[in-house]
């Protein structure tokens, strides 16, 4: 395996992202700029997948980058950057969920319109209502799915983690993770059936 | 049959590609062969596919000052209210006290002159004294130091009280 390779280089973005929270837990805020720039996008773009509105998405992004300095004392070296930063998104979005969902009790849920606000790379505007159409089928679809099933499709297919990274994530067994995404997978297909 | 069946539990792993090497060209293999599996297969395919597409999203240029920002509020926050907390028990105690000095203060001068506060509720309709002279007896209660119902005249009653129970103590003894 050669020193470029694709795992040497997650090796080593997983190293600088300890090395990065040792500093951070220290209150070096150079290095916890550093350690938002690297992850936001990834961040941002998990819990857009997850609560499917991009308004929730970066607040709840805030939310997830504020927790993490203010737990950075208690960070353990051990535990892997991306799995505590993940727990920490979980946990703030189910509790924001739950909230909405509380919410929507009383009041009349909006459309989605955020998802016309989505910069999409079509020059066309047919191009660009397709792109919001597509955006928003793919939430109906993922909107039916239970927090859990929801969570590991995400990590799995959007995040792109291995079934071993979602299991810590999760705190589930590999073979748990499997049948949540089993089950997932048969969600999706009785959806699109519909 | 069986083999299909050990095949379709490991197909969803297979697509993610968590199954090893060997299970990997097994179930290839099988997939050539067997159609029903094959169909499955491509269900399972659609499913990821219809998910797909989904753009990403860009962070905005600040978010990380952003972030800061609502960090430096936080800790100003943080910093008052850990100051106010601090600082809160002693005005808190004395707060207490007083409002739990005037209540039993209130209460023990009702307890003691509450036959004298109410006049006009005697026994019977027969002891009733006129309205005129329960006007003069009120009014001249202003000029008086520790009127009937105050908490002044309440402590006199108890002092005095307790000063005759001696001294009648002291007689019969």
């Amino acid at each position: 395996m050669n020193e470029s390779s694709p795992e040497k280089k997650y090796q080593k973005k997983i190293q600088t992202a300890e090395e990065l929270m040792q500093r951070v837990a220290n209150g070096d805020r150079h290095a916890f700029t550093t350690l938002v720039q690297v992850h936001q996008n990834s961040i941002l773009n998990f819990i857009w997948r997850l609560m499917g509105d991009k308004t929730h998405a970066e607040d709840l992004s805030q939310d997830v980058f504020l927790r993490v300095w203010k737990s950075a004392p208690k960070y353990e070296k051990r535990a892997k950057f991306s799995t505590w930063i993940y727990r920490i998104a979980i946990n703030l979005c189910l509790n924001k969920m739950r909230t909405l969902k509380i919410k929507n009790m009383f009041l009349t849920p909006l459309p989605l319109k955020r998802h016309s606000q989505i910069n999409t790379d079509s020059t066309t505007p047919e191009n660009q209502l397709l792109k919001v159409e597509q955006t928003r089928s793919i939430f109906n679809i993922l909107n039916t799915l239970p927090s859990a099933q929801r969570i590991a499709v995400t990590l799995k297919f959007y995040q792109g983690l291995s079934y071993a990274e979602i299991s810590q994530i999760l705190d589930r067994s590999i073979p748990a993770v499997d049948a949540l995404l089993v089950r997932a997978k048969k969600n999706i297909q009785k959806k699109i059936r519909k | 049959m069986n083999r299909c069946r050990d095949i379709k539990k490991k197909l969803s792993a297979f697509q993610d590609g968590e199954v090893n090497q060997i299970q990997k060209e097994s179930i290839e293999i099988h997939l050539q062969s067997c159609r029903e599996c094959k169909k499955q297969f491509a269900a399972m395919m659609h499913t990821y596919q219809s998910i797909d597409k989904l753009p990403q999203i860009e962070a905005d240029p600040i978010f990380a000052q952003q972030v800061m920002a609502r960090i430096d509020n936080t800790s100003l926050l943080d910093h008052f209210l850990n100051n106010f907390l601090r600082q809160l028990p002693v005005p808190a105690a004395m707060t207490a006290m007083v409002i739990i000095g005037l209540l039993s203060g209130t209460l023990l001068g009702n307890l003691v002159i509450q036959n004298q506060l109410n006049p006009l509720e005697l026994s019977s309709p027969a002891n009733y004294p006129d309205r005129k002279s329960i006007v003069t007896s009120l009014s001249l209660d202003s000029f008086n130091t520790a009127p009937p119902g105050s908490i002044a005249d309440g402590f006199l009653h108890v002092i005095l009280g307790s000063n005759m129970n001696t001294r009648n103590h002291g007689v019969s003894l």
